[in-house]
Order: structure tokens, then sequence, then C-alpha cells
């Protein structure tokens, strides 16, 4: 009668601690993903620094190429680099000095530097979470195994 | 035992408890993920009106209509995005409302089919 309550017990905890790996894959992957956009745009903010600073450093016309997508090109000339046109958000653009507008990508690089060690955290935290329930599960299986 | 198996072992009534009990989870959680989204959104455009307020009156600013960008004085992209926070404000505080109301209900439910389970006896509809 005892081991049958201790089964019963122990099959009551598999299915809570399988519950919770559940719940923790799920929140482990929402978490990567975000990680993964943050440094798409990361590395995207970084791009157009880059290009911000080779910008202030020329007169006048500028012949370029614009990237078209899939290794297509089209001849631009950029006729003014000292005012950069800068995405706000909400739909907003505003024009800004060149420098104002590679203050702004640092800025936002500084932030999403701040978000990606949060979510590298919570990514730490998430996976000894699921390494204590794996081992439980672990223990449950010897456990079983050895009656 | 399969779902329908153990379903056959439990009286209708906490059956049909579970089920509204599922339902307004669900729903909850899609009215959490709406308000998440406002709450983005509402961030987003304060902080676009704090660099709109931050900008000189005669700045260059450019508001998007559809897949354009078009040309607008800062007072005029000011009040609309004042306009923005205003409404986001509101249905945030909406659908906060609603959250509440299916969390409480939720726990009721909850509640009411663990006193049922523990006492065997149908919970009260």
């Amino acid at each position: 009668m005892a081991s049958n309550t201790d089964q019963a017990s122990l099959e009551q905890e598999v299915r809570s601690l399988q519950a919770y790996a559940n719940e923790y894959s799920q929140q482990f992957e929402l978490l990567t993903q975000q990680l993964r956009f943050i440094e798409s745009a990361r590395g995207e903010a970084l791009a157009s620094t880059e290009s911000l600073e080779a910008f202030s450093g020329l007169e006048g016309d500028v012949p370029t190429l614009l990237n078209l997508g899939g290794g297509i090109s089209v001849h631009a000339v950029v006729t003014d680099t000292k005012k950069i046109l800068v995405g706000i958000g909400a739909g907003i653009t505003v024009e800004k000095p060149v420098e104002e507008a590679i203050t702004f990508l640092h800025d936002r690089v500084t932030e999403m530097d701040a978000s990606a060690k949060r979510l590298s955290e919570s990514l730490g935290k998430l996976q000894e979470q699921m390494r204590a329930v794996e081992q439980r599960m672990q223990e449950i299986y010897s456990q079983t195994q050895h009656r | 035992m399969t779902a329908p198996q153990q379903a056959a072992g439990i009286p209708p009534q906490i059956q049909q408890q579970l089920g509204m009990f599922q339902q307004i989870q669900q729903q909850l959680q899609q009215v959490s993920s709406q308000k998440m989204q406002y709450e983005m959104t509402l961030r987003e455009t304060k902080r676009a009106l704090e660099e709109i307020e931050a900008a000189a009156d005669d700045s260059v600013i450019y508001s998007a209509v559809g897949s354009i960008l078009i040309q607008k004085p800062k007072a005029a992209v000011k009040a609309e995005l004042e306009e923005k926070v205003d409404s986001l404000e509101l249905r945030i505080g909406s659908l906060d409302k609603q959250e509440k109301a299916m969390t409480t209900k939720a726990s009721q439910l909850q509640k009411q089919i663990q006193e049922a389970i523990s006492s065997g006896v149908p919970a009260a509809q």
C-alpha cells in the first residue's frame, strides 16, 4: 500500500517536473529569440555608425553604390553628408547633424548592450533551473529502476 | 491513461468548470499579450515624443503615412504623438481592468475546483 502511495506521488512529481521543463524550455526559446534580435539590431547600428563616420570626413557629392539586395546595386550620389535622417520610432524621422546621429546610435548600442546582458543573465538562471529539473528526473528514474 | 479515460473519471460539473477555467486562462493570455504589445508601443511613442520635445522648433521632421514619409512641423508631430500616447494609455487601462477581472475569476474557479476535488463533491455552479 505504501509502495502504491509512493509510486503515485512520484508520478505526480514527474508530471509536475515535465510541466516545469516545458515552461522553462518555452521561456528559453523566447529569450534566445530576443537576444538574437538584439544582436542583429546591434550589428546594424554599428554598421550604420561606420557609414556615418565615413560620411563625416567627406565634402560635396559622394558617389556610392546603393545595395538593392541579392548582390545587385545601383549608382547613387549622396548630396548631403552632413544632415542625416534618423528614425526615432513611432513612424517619426528627424533630420540631425551627422555627429548627433552617431551619438544617437551609440546611445542605442549602449542600451542594447545592457538589455543583452540582462537577457544573458536570465538565460543563465533558466539553464540552472532546467538542469535542476533534469537532475531530479534522473534521480526519480534511477530510484524506479532500482526497485 | 488517455485523456478521454481520465476525463471519464471526473464528474461532469467539475469537467465543465475545468473547461471554463482553461477558456479563461486562454483569454487571459490573449489580453496579457495584447497589453504587452500596447505597452511596448507606448514606450516607443513616449521616447519619440521626448526626442521631438528636445529638437529645435525649426527641425526637419517627417512622419510615416502609409509607405511614405511626409514632412510636418514639429508642433503637428508633437500633437500627433501626444494623442497617440493618450489613446494607448486608455487602451492599456481597459486591458488592465479586463486582466484583473479574469485573474480573479480564474482564481475563484481554481479554488472551487480544488475544493470539489479534495472533498469528492461536485463543485458549486
